[in-house]
C-alpha cells in the first residue's frame, strides 16, 4: 500500500547495469545518467568501518591512483555482479541521484538488463541488488533483446534480426523474431578484454607497463579493427620494466590492430557460430538485411568493416550504440504497460 | 566534408539517394560494385538511390546502409544521414544526455544540515527527559509536603502517628496516602494496625521512599484496605501487589512461615506453589480455583471476590 503511494512519486527506470558503464533511462525523460560502474570505498579508522567515497566518473578517475585507505573497484565483472553489497550501494546512489531530492524515498519500478548467458544465481543477485537499492518491482530483460528494441529493429516482425551487442565485459549475439530470442550466445569478451590485450601488447613489445585507464584511452583514440588507409599515432608514457622509470613511446593504429586480433577473433567466431546455429529461414533474413552492432564496442573504428569481410553480411552500426540497451529497456517498460508483462518472458 | 564542398554545395532538392548516386557515378562505379562492397543486393542499392522507402527495411538498417555507402564513395556519412533524416521528417533522434538532472553530492555526517538535525534531535531528547524527570520527582516532593502539612498522614489515634515525621511508618502503609476516599480507611486503619502488631510474624520489609505520587495506571475503583494471611506449609515463591501495582511482598517463603499483608484492594497474588499455601482473605479461607500443573497461580483478591 505504502509502496504504491511512494510509486506515485517515483519514475520508471530502465537500468543498463554494465561492466564498464551504468546507464539509466527514465521514462518520459530519456537517458539521465551515464556513469562508469566504479565505486571508491574509503576505509575508516576501525576495521569494519567503510564508507563510499565516490561513485561514477569521479571514482573512475581514482582507479589505479588510490592511496592505501581508498580502494576504487568495479563491482561488476563479465556483465554480472562480482561484489554484491557494493553494487547495491552503487545502484542506490544512482537511483537517488536520478530522483534528486524528493520528500519521499524513491521507490521506482526498475527494469534491469542481464546478459543472456547469465545463470539463475547471477540473475537473482541482480534482482536482489536492485530491490535492495529501493526498487518497488524489478523486471529483468536480456541485453540483446533490449539492445534490439533500443536500436529500433523490428523485433515483433516475423523476420529474423541479428543483433551483436559488444559491452564492457561480454559480447552478446542474438537472433530475434516475433518478440522472442531464437538463438543467443554470450562470450566473455568485451571492451575490457581489448584494454587487456593492449596492455599485454605494450608490455611484450615495449617492455613497458601501462594502466587500464591509459589502455582505454589508446583504444578510444587510435583503436581500429580493420586496416585502414590512414595510420594514427599516440604518444604514451609507461613504466619501463627493465629500468623501472617512466619512459615515453609512440604507438600507431596498426600495432593496436595487431594487439586486438585475439579478442576480435573471438567476437567474429561468436557471430559465425550464431549464423551456423540459426534456423535457415531466419538466417536468410539476416543475410538479406544484416547484423546490427550495438554497445560501446561498436564504436571501435571499422569493426563493421571487419565483420562485413569476415561474414559476408551487411553490417550496420546502430544509432548511438552506447545507449541502445538502456533505451530499449525504457521502451520495454512502455510495452509492458501497453500489452502486459508477458510479451517478453525473461526468467 | 571539405572534399565534398569542393565538388558542390548541397542543394535543397538533393536527397540522400541522389547524393550517393552522383558520388558513385563520379567515381565511375556500378551499382553491382557497391552491392558487392556492402554485401547487399542490387535491388536494395537501387532502392536506396531512388529513396524508395517501401522496398527498404526499417530505418535503423537504412541509416547503416547509407553510412556504409557514403564511406564507400568517400562522402561524409553523417551528412548523408542528416539529409535522409531531413527528408523523412519523422526522425527518431537519439536522446540527449539530460544535463538538468541535479547532481546530488554524497551526504556526509559532517555536513552542516546533517549536523544541525543531529543536534536538534539530541536537544529535543534532552528536553523530553527533563520534562519526564520534572513530572516524576518534583510532583512527588510536593505531594509529600502537602500530606505532611495537612497532618492527614495517619489516623489520629494510630500508635505510629508520632513517628510519621521520620517517614518510616508512613511508608509502611503506602496505600493510605493514595486512597481516594479517606474516611473508610481511617475507620479501618486503627483496627488493622492493632491486629498487625499481634499477627505479624514475618516482617514485610518494604523499600523506603515509595510515595506513589505518580498517578496509578490501573483505575481500579475499590481502594479498600484488605488483609491477606498466607500460611506457608511448603516452601513457595510469593508475590503480592496492591491496587496501584505496588509490590507489598516478594520473596521465597519457608515452610511454617505465616505472612500477613495489608494493602489497598484488590490485591494481586502470585503463588509459586499453590497447594503448599493456604490463603485467608479478610479472615476467610480462599481456595484458588485453578492452578497450573507446576502449582503456579495468579489470584486477584478484592471486593470480596476471589478471582483467578
Amino acid at each position: 500500500m505504502f509502496n504504491t503511494l511512494r510509486g506515485l512519486f517515483s519514475n520508471d527506470l530502465s537500468i543498463d547495469l554494465g561492466t564498464a558503464n551504468t546507464l539509466i533511462y527514465v521514462r518520459g525523460k530519456g537517458i539521465v545518467l551515464d556513469e562508469p560502474s566504479v565505486v571508491a570505498i574509503r576505509k575508516g579508522d576501525s576495521i569494519n568501518s567503510k564508507s563510499i567515497c565516490a561513485v561514477g566518473a569521479e571514482a573512475k578517475r581514482m582507479l589505479g591512483r588510490t592511496p592505501g585507505h581508498i580502494t576504487a573497484i568495479r563491482p561488476l565483472k563479465d556483465g554480472v555482479i562480482a561484489d554484491f553489497t557494493v553494487t547495491e550501494k552503487m545502484l542506490q546512489y544512482f537511483i537517488r541521484r536520478v530522483h534528486g531530492s524528493t520528500l519521499f524515498k524513491p521507490s521506482p519500478r526498475v527494469l534491469v538488463c542481464v546478459p543472456c548467458g547469465s545463470t539463475q544465481v547471477e540473475r537473482r543477485a541482480i534482482r536482489e541488488s536492485a530491490a535492495g537499492a529501493g526498487a518497488r518491482t524489478v523486471h529483468l530483460i536480456e541485453e540483446p533483446m533490449a539492445a534490439a528494441i533500443g536500436a529500433g529493429m523490428p523485433v515483433s516482425d516475423a523476420r529474423g534480426s541479428m543483433v551483436l551487442d559488444i559491452g564492457g565485459g561480454t559480447t552478446e549475439v542474438a537472433v530475434i523474431s516475433l518478440n522472442g530470442i531464437v538463438y543467443s550466445d554470450s562470450v566473455r569478451i568485451g571492451g575490457d578484454r581489448f584494454d587487456e590485450a593492449i596492455i599485454n601488447y605494450v608490455r611484450r613489445n615495449y617492455g613497458s607497463l601501462i594502466g587500464d585507464a591509459t589502455a582505454e584511452r589508446v583504444k578510444h583514440e587510435i583503436g581500429c579493427a580493420y586496416p585502414g588507409n590512414e595510420v594514427r599515432e599516440i604518444e604514451l608514457r609507461g613504466r619501463n620494466l627493465a629500468e623501472g622509470i617512466p619512459r615515453s613511446f609512440t604507438l600507431n593504429s596498426n600495432e593496436i590492430l595487431e594487439a586486438l586480433q585475439e579478442p576480435l577473433a573471438g567476437i567474429v567466431g561468436a557471430v559465425k557460430n550464431a549464423l551456423e546455429k540459426t534456423p535457415p529461414e531466419l538466417g536468410s533474413d539476416v543475410a538479406e538485411r544484416g547484423v546490427v552492432l550495438t554497445g560501446g564496442g561498436a564504436l571501435l573504428r571499422d569493426l563493421d568493416r571487419l565483420l562485413m569481410e569476415e561474414t559476408g553480411l551487411p553490417v550496420v552500426v546502430a544509432e548511438d550504440p552506447l545507449t541502445c540497451v538502456a533505451r530499449g529497456g525504457g521502451r520495454y517498460l512502455e510495452m509492458i504497460d501497453e500489452y502486459g508483462s508477458d510479451i517478453l518472458v525473461v526468467e | 566534408m571539405s572534399e565534398y564542398n569542393s565538388q558542390g554545395e548541397i542543394r535543397d532538392q538533393d536527397t540522400a539517394g541522389s547524393l550517393l548516386r552522383h558520388a558513385r557515378e563520379r567515381k565511375g562505379l556500378q551499382v553491382k560494385d557497391i552491392a558487392h562492397r556492402l554485401n547487399l543486393q542490387q535491388e536494395t542499392i537501387q532502392a536506396l538511390e531512388q529513396d524508395d522507402v517501401n522496398k527498404l527495411p526499417a530505418s535503423t538498417y537504412v541509416r547503416g546502409y547509407l553510412r556504409s555507402y557514403a564511406k564507400a564513395v568517400d562522402l561524409n556519412p553523417e551528412l548523408v544521414v542528416q539529409v535522409y533524416d531531413n527528408d523523412r521528417e519523422q526522425t527518431e533522434q537519439p536522446p540527449e544526455l539530460i544535463a538538468e538532472v541535479n547532481k546530488t553530492e554524497l551526504m556526509h555526517s559532517k555536513t552542516l544540515p546533517v549536523k544541525a538535525v543531529t543536534y536538534l534531535i539530541t536537544f529535543i531528547f534532552a528536553l523530553l527527559l527533563l520534562a519526564w524527570l520534572q513530572s516524576h520527582y518534583v510532583v512527588e516532593k510536593n505531594s509529600a509536603s502537602d500530606t505532611q502539612d495537612s497532618g492527614a498522614v495517619a489516623p489520629p489515634d494510630s500508635p505510629t502517628s508520632e513517628s510519621a515525621d521520620e517517614g518510616h511508618v508512613v511508608h509502611y502503609y503506602p496505600a493510605y496516602e493514595q486512597l481516594p476516599h479517606t474516611e473508610p480507611v481511617e475507620s479501618q486503619a486503627p483496627d488493622a494496625i492493632g491486629r498487625l502488631s499481634d499477627e505479624i510474624i514475618s516482617t514485610i520489609d518494604l523499600p523506603e521512599g515509595r510515595m506513589l505520587s505518580s498517578s496509578p495506571k490501573v483505575q481500579r475503583t475499590a481502594g479498600e484496605l484488605v488483609t491477606v494471611r498466607l500460611s506457608v506449609n511448603e516452601e513457595s515463591w510469593i508475590e503480592v501487589y496492591d491496587a496501584y501495582d505496588e509490590q507489598l511482598y516478594m520473596g521465597l517463603a519457608e515452610a511454617g512461615e505465616v505472612i500477613r499483608v495489608e494493602g489497598t484492594g484488590p490485591l494481586n497474588l502470585l503463588l509459586g506453589n499453590t497447594p503448599g499455601v493456604s490463603i485467608q482473605y479478610n479472615g476467610k479461607e480462599v481456595e484458588p480455583a485453578r492452578y497450573s500443573s507446576s502449582g503456579v497461580s495468579r489470584l486477584i483478591l478484592g471486593n470480596d471476590t476471589a478471582l483467578e
